[in-house]
Parts: structure tokens; sequence; C-alpha cells
């Protein structure tokens, strides 16, 4: 009796063999090092994408304000500062992107991309060619691994067992809209608990001065605003860091759903 | 035997009841290929194969059937090492392919486009020719769901290569 999932059976048998051929006959020489790293015994992580305690603590800075009637002038001037530079950075309409995120045990990922602030939505690519296309709340990945061809599917962005890895999930996750510089200006409207000017710091060779706004021991934001400008907005949450690295205000940018 | 596990480096455990160079002359392969199979990367699933006999050596012996256990030891650090961000990095980077055949090209990576815990019961099944019920035993699960990972996974893989 065949049934539909025979041709389908035949093949990836013919994959299998064809894959366990490039196997020699012949295990190599013993050595008793060990290869792996040991295994991660580290404390189970909090499956909270950055995005969901990042956006868990904008709306506990709404609702700090209205209990923060302890602002102090040092303070209200840095937070019309940010708010000055996040709504000139929003007004720029689009930019240049990337995005570094550090998940707590997590390699480093770094995506470069394009951001338009209006819509909003974001473009980014890995250096490994994954790719993904967010407008508004949907989003669209390319098929990873790659099969022949780019392909690209829509994605819930909420269910990270559909990303390559966790790290990427959570990098995802944490693109939303909420953490474009709309959300921070709501977020710096509304006050956060501390404002903190630390100083002048160098991205490269950009002057910049570097704010840091905290919610609580467990949620910040730096902020490092070059002319009036926003060029690097950095979210902590205990799950890990999300870094936005925004240039070229303004750039004529289009981005589109993919084509079928 | 003694002193082939001297010769191993292994200690004096290592090769009561088996003799471990045989084991690993024999079982090395197949290991490797089953995990290359899971995991999509020739150096991981070496490596994987690798610290496996490292753990039987340790284990206490004899052990009844070796050639099963050294396959759960490596299914149990395929799945470990898939938790471990860093080497599901590595796995990416030192991916196997592309394949010279188109359909075996498209088969592979729809294949390990599919989440890992379909990956290793159709592994097991279609390439080590096991049983649905040592497919079961070796992934650690009941037979009916074994039966339906192996079933699901092929049904997610004509989808893919639909």
């Amino acid at each position: 009796m065949t049934t539909d999932l025979d041709d389908i059976t035949a093949r990836l048998i013919a994959c299998m063999q064809a894959a366990a051929a490039t196997v020699p006959d012949e295990a190599p020489p013993w050595d008793p090092a060990p290869c792996l790293a040991p295994s991660p015994r580290r404390p189970r992580r909090r499956h909270v994408p950055l995005a969901l305690a990042a956006t868990a603590a904008l709306a506990a800075a709404v609702i700090a304000a209205a209990l923060a009637a302890r602002s102090t002038p040092a303070a209200t001037r840095v937070r019309s500062a940010l708010i000055a530079a996040a709504a000139h950075t929003a007004a720029g309409h689009t930019a240049r992107l990337q995005v570094t995120s550090e998940p707590v045990g997590g390699p480093t990922l770094v995506a470069t991309g394009l951001v338009d602030f209006d819509t909003p939505a974001y473009t980014a690519t890995y250096p490994s060619g994954f790719s993904w296309i967010t407008i508004g709340d949907q989003t669209w990945t390319t098929v990873w691994p790659p099969v022949n061809r780019t392909r690209w599917v829509k994605r819930q962005t909420t269910s990270p067992q559909q990303w390559p890895n966790a790290a990427e999930a959570e990098l995802a996750g944490a693109l939303q809209p909420d953490t474009a510089p709309a959300g921070l200006i709501a977020a710096l409207r509304a006050d956060t608990t501390t404002f903190t000017d630390l100083g002048a710091d160098d991205i490269g060779r950009l002057a910049t001065r570097h704010y840091q706004a905290t919610q609580g021991p467990d949620w910040a934001a730096d902020v490092w605003i070059s002319d009036g400008q926003l060029v690097r907005v950095g979210v902590r949450a205990p799950t890990g860091t999300v870094i936005f690295d925004y240039s070229n205000y303004g750039l004529p940018v289009t981005i589109q759903p993919p084509s079928p | 035997m003694q002193e082939a596990a001297a010769d191993s480096g292994l200690g004096p455990g290592a090769a009561r009841g088996v003799r471990f160079e045989d084991l690993y002359r024999t079982e090395w392969p197949r290991l490797v290929r089953t995990a290359l199979i899971i995991t999509g990367s020739r150096e991981v699933a070496e490596d994987v194969v690798h610290d496996a006999f490292l753990r039987f050596a340790g284990a206490p012996q004899p052990v009844a059937s070796p050639s099963a256990y050294l396959r759960s030891i490596v299914l149990n650090l395929v799945r470990d090492q898939f938790r471990h961000a860093q080497l599901e990095a590595r796995r990416l980077d030192s991916h196997l392919g592309p394949w010279a055949d188109a359909e075996i090209d498209e088969t592979w990576w729809a294949l390990q486009s599919l989440p890992q815990r379909y990956r290793a019961p159709l592994a097991l099944r279609f390439y080590a020719d096991l049983t649905v019920d040592d497919v079961a035993a070796a992934v650690g699960c009941p037979t009916g769901t074994a039966k339906s990972l192996i079933h699901r996974g092929l049904r997610l893989l004509k989808e893919r290569l639909a």
C-alpha cells in the first residue's frame, strides 16, 4: 500500500544517504581531550522577549508619571533634551539602522538595515543572509536555512520557535515599533524614575552626549545625542540589551512587503 | 582490555565489558552520520560523537547495549547543544552543502529547516533504520509520540518542498 508520504520518504532517505556518504568509514585516531564546551547549566532564562520587557517598562513609566511629582530642575532639563532629540529623530522620517542584540548568555548579533519612522517599518539583514521586513505589526523573514532560492514567509513575531535561534527571536521581538523614537518619546514625556547626564562620549569619531533614563532596577534606556539628534539608543532589560544605531537621516527609504 | 583502556587514555573504567577501540571504530561512522543528519554540520556532529565516547568511557560498565547507550548520549548532547546559542551559530556556519544534485540540496535544506524535535526521529527511523519502538526509546518518549513526530516531520517536509 502506498501513501502520499511514500515519495517524500524515498526522497528523504536518498538525501540522508547522500549526507552519510560524506562521512568516511574510518574513525580518526582517538583523542581523549573533550571537544565541546561544557553543557549549559546556567539558570533558566526568562522567556520574555526584550520588546515585551521594554514595553512593560514603558507602560510602567506612563503609570509612574502620575506619581512622579518630584522631578528636580536638572532632571527636567535632561528630560526636555531627550524628548527634543527623540522628536527631532522621528522628524527625520527615515534612517539607516544597525541593531546590535546582546541576549543574556547568547552571542552578540548585528543586523543592518533601514527604518521608516512614520509607518513605522524596518528592514534588516544579518551577515548570514537571514533577513526580515517589519511593516506596522506585520513581519516577514526569509526561510532559514535557504532552500535553493530566497523565500519569504510571514511570521508571528510573538512565536520565538519560528526563528532560527532564540537570540534572533529576541532581536526580532525587540524590533517592534515600541522601541522606535516615538515609543521613547512617550516614555520620556511620561517621565521615568531618574535621568542622568553621563557626559561626553564619542561614538567612533562622532562627539555625542550620553544620557540615561532608568525605570526601576531592571530597565534602562541609554541615549546618545549629537547635534540634537539621537544617534544611538540602547535598551537594557533582564533578558539582555538591544542597541539601535541610527545614521543617514532622511535618506530615501521604501519598505514594501516582499514579493510572493 | 585494561591495556586498551590505558592506551586510549580513558582510565580503568573504560574497557570493562567492551573493548573500547572496537566500539569506537565500529560506532563512530554510524553515530557521526546520524548526528550529521540531525545537526546539519559535520564539525558539530564529530564533536558531539567524540564527547559521547568520553561520557561512555566515564559511565559505569558494563553497559548492556553499548550501541544504544552511545546513541542516547549523542541525542542528549545534540539536544543540550542545540540550547547553546553559540553552538547553534557554529552549526549554521559550518552547515553541510550546497549539493550538486538539486533535489538532494532542496531536501537537505528543507530537512534542516525542521525543528530539531522532528529531525532526530526522522534520522533514527529512516537513516539508522530503527523501529518506531526503538526511536521512542532513543528519544525518550512514548511510542505514539515517536510515531506522531515521524509522521508530522514527513508532513512538514512535504509542505516545505511543495
